[in-house]
């Protein structure tokens, strides 16, 4: 596959899962860039173990984790980025969102996800990304990770384990949720 | 939390239990408040992740492969130090200086062995006329008087 097929082919999945966590036009292109640029010196350590798709999605989401630590990011969104327009826009996505839910809540439970998932390990991380924001099922990253269904269920049990243990120690409970911790 | 939720969890999280199947996992919530709380924990924080959904993604601007092959061009741009860390470039650099070094440390010692030490002392340059500094001097050997007289006017000024 020629380098500009496998762009074109994986630039809107790329985009949308870095704009899924930034929330931020300008900068989820140029990570988007850069993981290109970075898919394009370490192809040759793709060891075809696991799909074309999980590698890049590990490279990407890792890009955003290093993005957000240089940029020592606590809030996704600043009240100076969120613009009216992303405010309807969220309001009337319906799509990842409780339409009911008030943004203030909204924004709360991304920046609660992104600290939570940065608690726990890469591999972990990148599975609960690809289960809980892309919406795979157990059946499809068994075939994209090369494992067996049952491991798939495992490693997701234990890592929404970890999740838990590390919204224990952050001491945070989401605001809507009761979680009987 | 116990084994009929474990291997089950995803189909709890996503309601999708076969109605036997949420029978039997009803039944064991009502009687383990462990697994009852653990199980609300993991569907709490299950939407909280879901939350990283994009709603609406923004188009990519155009001409976005042109500007992956600009960063590319950028970053695949040997610096300096990607030279110097480059293994031929490197190894030819220390092969290079280790012989600018050997030339220099063989010249350095050819070279040395040429100077006349200079003579210190009188009796020094008594005993090695032809190299002292008044050696140096023009027409030295010529006029033996001549000689006599500098050499002894050396001599009478010399204070140690």
């Amino acid at each position: 596959m020629a380098f500009r097929d496998l762009v074109e082919r994986f630039q809107s999945k790329v985009f949308s899962i870095i704009y899924g966590i930034l929330r931020n036009h300008n900068d989820a292109e140029d990570i988007a860039q850069q993981v290109f640029a970075k898919v394009y010196f370490s192809i040759r350590q793709f060891d075809f173990r696991s799909s074309l798709l999980t590698w890049i999605y590990k490279i990407t989401v890792n890009e955003c984790y290093d993005y957000l630590r240089k940029k020592k990011v606590r809030k996704l969104v600043y009240e100076s980025d969120f613009s009216e327009d992303d405010a309807h826009m969220m309001e009337n996505s319906g799509v990842a969102i409780d339409p009911n839910m008030p943004i203030d809540e909204s924004l709360a439970h991304r920046d609660l996800a992104v600290k939570l998932l940065g608690k726990i390990s890469e591999e972990d991380r990148n599975l609960l990304l690809l289960k809980e924001v892309d919406g795979h099922s157990v059946e499809e990253l068994a075939g994209m990770t090369g494992m067996n269904e049952n491991t798939i269920k495992v490693k997701l049990f234990r890592a929404r384990q970890k999740l838990v243990k590390a919204a224990q120690r952050l001491g945070k409970v989401p605001g809507r949720f009761e979680l009987g911790l | 939390m116990h084994e009929p939720l474990i291997s089950h969890l995803e189909e709890i999280l996503q309601k999708r239990l076969a109605p036997q199947q949420q029978a039997a996992v009803d039944a064991h919530l009502s009687g383990c408040a462990d697994c009852r709380d653990e199980l609300s924990a993991m569907t709490s924080f299950s939407q909280v992740v879901r939350s990283l959904r994009a709603p609406a993604v923004p188009e990519l601007r155009a001409g976005f492969y042109a500007r992956v092959m600009q960063k590319v061009e950028e970053q695949g741009r040997p610096s300096f130090w990607n030279l110097l860390l480059d293994p031929v470039f490197g190894r030819r650099l220390v092969y290079g200086t280790g012989a600018m070094f050997l030339l220099m440390a063989s010249f350095l010692l050819a070279t040395s062995g040429d100077q006349p030490e200079l003579a210190q002392t009188p009796v020094q340059m008594i005993s090695q006329p032809a190299v002292t500094a008044v050696s140096t001097q023009s027409g030295f050997g010529d006029d033996v008087q001549r000689d006599r007289e500098q050499f002894l006017a050396t001599m009478a000024s010399f204070s140690e």
